[in-house]
């Protein structure tokens, strides 16, 4: 097949921006209109393409951060040496078009049939899939339970905290601060390790499933992580973005 | 280069193929090769799979 030329079938579309909402200093949450959008399921992402007066484009790949069933939703950290985010974060306004493609994705979703109990595993921006899961599972009205273990520099970089503060029934949510605690803080203060996992991971015989999304190295060392200590590989979804954070 | 995960080109393998691949398994050529390459002009995209074996 080298060599071949293909024809695209993903179809571009023009977006409204509903809203854009600040969720920390350097992140939004951009809720879109999307005319012809035939639904997505709970971890998939979408494509954003933005346009320059010359001609220039820059394509960027998203989590959906809205459950199935609600206006699709985006969550954008502010990358300050990036092409697209800073327009993302700091021009966008609601009213604007957005030029995107999807949904896209058929590994790392979930649906209540695929059972759990759920571990979820977020560094940072991580987060945003895994609130797509995490809000699917209380529209379905699913009890599967949930550990929620979430990686942030300091508080005031937690993502939807306050949503998480009000977690469902069945759902747990624990943080940790790897760079900055408050006056006070009885969670854990240091990057998610094997002795951290032991700690709240679900004992791996009762056939748990993992859901592991952040920046590379943390998806990294996690996901190994939760194989060495019994997890089968194939019940470890991970997804990664390139750059190597602090969480 | 950047190494990236398969889904972060999600959009390009559903765009090439026409189907989702994410989730499709497949098997490397050889240790460390590159797996794809994807060259894009003008609207146009040349792909090379000569680093998988197989591609389910």
């Amino acid at each position: 097949m080298a060599g071949t030329a293909l024809r695209g079938r993903l179809t571009w579309q023009v977006a409204k921006v509903a809203a854009v909402a600040a969720e920390t200093a350097s992140v939004r949450t951009i809720t879109l209109d999307v005319p012809d959008w035939p639904g997505h399921r709970a971890g998939q992402h979408l494509d954003i393409r933005l346009t320059d007066e010359d001609g220039y484009m820059a394509e960027r790949s998203y989590s959906i951060a809205s459950a199935p069933g609600e206006p699709v939703a985006i969550t954008v950290e502010r990358l300050d040496d990036g092409e697209v985010s800073p327009y993302l974060t700091d021009e966008l306004r609601a009213g604007d078009d957005l030029e995107l493609r999807g949904p896209i994705g058929g590994y790392f979703v979930w649906e209540p049939g695929d059972g759990g109990p759920l571990l979820l595993l977020a560094g940072g921006s991580g987060i945003v899939p895994l609130r797509s899961i995490l809000r699917h599972r209380e529209r379905t009205g699913s009890t599967v339970p949930v550990r929620l273990l979430y990686s942030s520099r300091t508080l005031d970089d937690v993502i939807y905290r306050v949503e998480f503060d009000m977690a469902a029934s069945g759902v747990e949510v624990v943080h940790t601060l790897t760079r900055h605690q408050p006056p006070g803080w009885a969670g854990y203060a240091r990057r998610v390790d094997a002795a951290l996992l032991a700690e709240v991971a679900w004992p791996a015989p009762g056939t748990p499933l993992a859901y592991v999304c952040g920046p590379t190295s943390f998806v990294e060392a996690v996901s190994q992580a939760l194989v060495q200590g019994g997890y089968p590989p194939q019940r470890v979804k991970t997804e990664r973005f390139g750059a190597t954070g602090g969480t | 280069m950047e190494a990236v995960d398969g889904n972060a080109i999600g959009g390009l393998l559903l765009e090439v193929f026409g189907t989702e691949m994410t989730d499709a398994p497949s098997v490397c050529a050889s240790c460390g090769s590159v797996l794809m390459v994807f060259v894009t002009i003008h609207d146009r995209t040349c792909v090379d799979l000569m680093g998988l074996a197989a591609l389910g």
